[in-house]
């Protein structure tokens, strides 16, 4: 059971990070930053794979998880697609008027729905 | 060019070019006003914005420049009459901003500053007769803003270290530009072979590869302004000379225990400003490129590339033992490009950059030059060489 309430801080602490860390990726995009943008791209795409990961794991323990791993991949997809054509201001708009205000909007997990 | 423009989130015009976007979808007329904010330098005396567009750059920068003059480059008719369709307030007309659609007439002041939003280069595509030059000043853009610290920086510690600088004087042998790329591999042995008969100029990169050969080159050329170019000396106990741009890595060039000499570039405010009767270096963006200039001011007649590829060909952009060495797997931006042997190998839009360098160089230089890469990119009127035509060289031959 640790290890579950291990998976729900670092959700909790993870979730609350990513809003800045995608306006980051907005502006590097936006200001030629594009090697700073890419790894941070790499590294977001990994934590929110994670997230995705650790969602089935507490759904499996019967925790309430409001997170849409649906939501998720395409928000993967379309970013792969902008930067395949490099329509930088694509996935620049992308992070910041809608994965920022996703993530923004989430609700950490509270505790456990028994 | 396929134009579409689109109603954003915002209520704003936004505006797509062969399917990529100019402008925000969200908030377009905030987007260019950020991007103008970030870019503008208010000490240009002028400004020329590439892309007109529905005009939300132009808009942001009429705000910003107060009466001085902005040329505005627009890629097409069409693009134009675009503009004057979703702009008929003609807020735009106005006597210091003049819409042009031929660059290469214009002449322009050396303090005017050239504004280039990306997007532009990623809509036009790389089909676009001027993508690029356009990309060309865009990779140059970038890399001076993300530098400009560290280059003052090393500049104002370097010129106190009262080294040696260079003067232009008769050569007897032929030199060799030595740099990094896969082709030196197969050509390394050449050096080997004839190194005492030849002044051999390295780039510092591609150092380690020739002391592994046992090849002694007469000097070694660094420009990076990072300490990186520390790792290129690390272990080896070079004490040749060893030549420098005025804003190379301070702490690798005080490490060095031989002859030093140091470079001004053409186009470095400060560096023209310190020196006078001095042959200035024309950078063209590379350690490679510095070196070849270096080496036409030094009074050479003739040179030969090695390594020079600008472009690879399998997995691997350098020689073995080269410091720069990646192995290459799925690399952003890959392009291809003709090798001298008539294959097509890939490239990078950098390396794309320095060909382009040695295009134009070809044009003015007086020097005779020669290539060794076979696999390598091809440079304009550079004929390709084998081993026997080297030696030809070497022996004082005509080819």
């Amino acid at each position: 059971m640790n290890e579950v309430f291990d998976v729900i801080e670092s959700y909790n602490e993870y979730i609350v990070r990513i809003p800045q860390g995608a306006i980051y990726i907005a502006n590097c995009l936006r200001e030629d930053k594009l090697n700073e943008a890419l790894l941070t791209i790499k590294d977001f795409s990994e934590g929110v794979i994670w997230l995705s990961d650790a969602s089935n794991l507490l759904e499996k323990n019967n925790i309430d998880v409001s997170l849409s791993i649906g939501e998720i991949h395409n928000f993967l997809n379309e970013i792969n697609e902008g930067l395949e054509k490099h329509d930088f201001l694509l996935v620049a708009d992308l992070f910041e008027y809608e994965i920022a205000p996703f993530f923004k909007e989430l609700k950490m997990i509270e505790g456990m729905n028994q | 060019m396929r134009w579409e423009v689109t109603v954003s989130k915002s209520g704003e015009n936004t505006l797509l070019l062969n399917g990529i976007q100019i402008y925000s979808q969200y908030r377009p007329v905030e987007g260019a006003k950020r991007f103008i904010q970030a870019e503008y330098d208010s000490n240009a005396g002028s400004y020329l914005l590439i892309g007109l567009g529905l005009g939300h750059h132009l808009q942001a920068l009429l705000e910003c420049v107060n009466g001085k003059e902005i040329i505005v480059y627009y890629f097409s008719e069409s693009e134009l009459q675009l503009f004057k369709k979703y702009n008929v307030t003609n807020w735009w007309k106005k006597k210091n901003i003049h819409l042009v659609n031929k660059i290469n007439s214009l002449s322009l002041n050396n303090d005017v500053q050239i504004i280039l939003p990306n997007v532009w280069l990623k809509a036009i595509g790389q089909e676009h007769p001027l993508f690029s030059i356009l990309e060309v000043i865009k990779i140059q853009q970038i890399s001076y803003k993300r530098n400009r610290e560290l280059l003052r920086e090393n500049f104002n510690k370097n010129i106190m270290l009262g080294d040696f600088t260079i003067q232009t004087k008769k050569q007897t042998k032929i030199a060799c530009l030595v740099a990094a790329g896969p082709s030196l591999n197969e050509t390394v042995f050449w050096l080997k072979k004839y190194q005492n008969d030849i002044d051999i100029y390295v780039v510092s990169t591609a150092l380690k590869t020739l002391l592994a050969h046992d090849v002694y080159p007469k000097a070694v050329v660094i420009s990076d302004a990072n300490e990186i170019t520390l790792q290129h000396f690390e272990k080896t106990g070079y004490k040749g000379q060893l030549y420098y741009l005025c804003t190379a890595n301070y702490q690798s060039i005080i490490h060095h225990k031989g002859p030093r000499y140091i470079l001004y570039q053409k186009g470095y405010e400060l560096a023209e400003k310190h020196v006078k009767n001095v042959p200035l270096i024309d950078t063209g963006g590379s350690v490679g490129t510095v070196t070849f200039s270096l080496v036409e001011q030094l009074g050479y007649e003739k040179i030969v590339l090695f390594g020079q590829d600008l472009g690879f060909y399998g997995q691997h952009t350098h020689a073995n033992f080269a410091t720069s060495n990646r192995f290459f797997t799925n690399e952003f931006s890959v392009r291809e490009e003709q090798a001298n042997d008539g294959s097509i190998i890939y490239t990078r839009p950098m390396f794309q950059v320095f060909k382009h360098w040695y295009d134009q160089k070809m044009t003015t230089t007086k020097l005779k030059v020669f290539n060794t890469a076979r696999k390598g990119a091809k440079i304009k009127n550079v004929p390709l060489i084998d081993e026997l035509q080297f030696q030809h060289l070497v022996n004082g031959d005509n080819l």
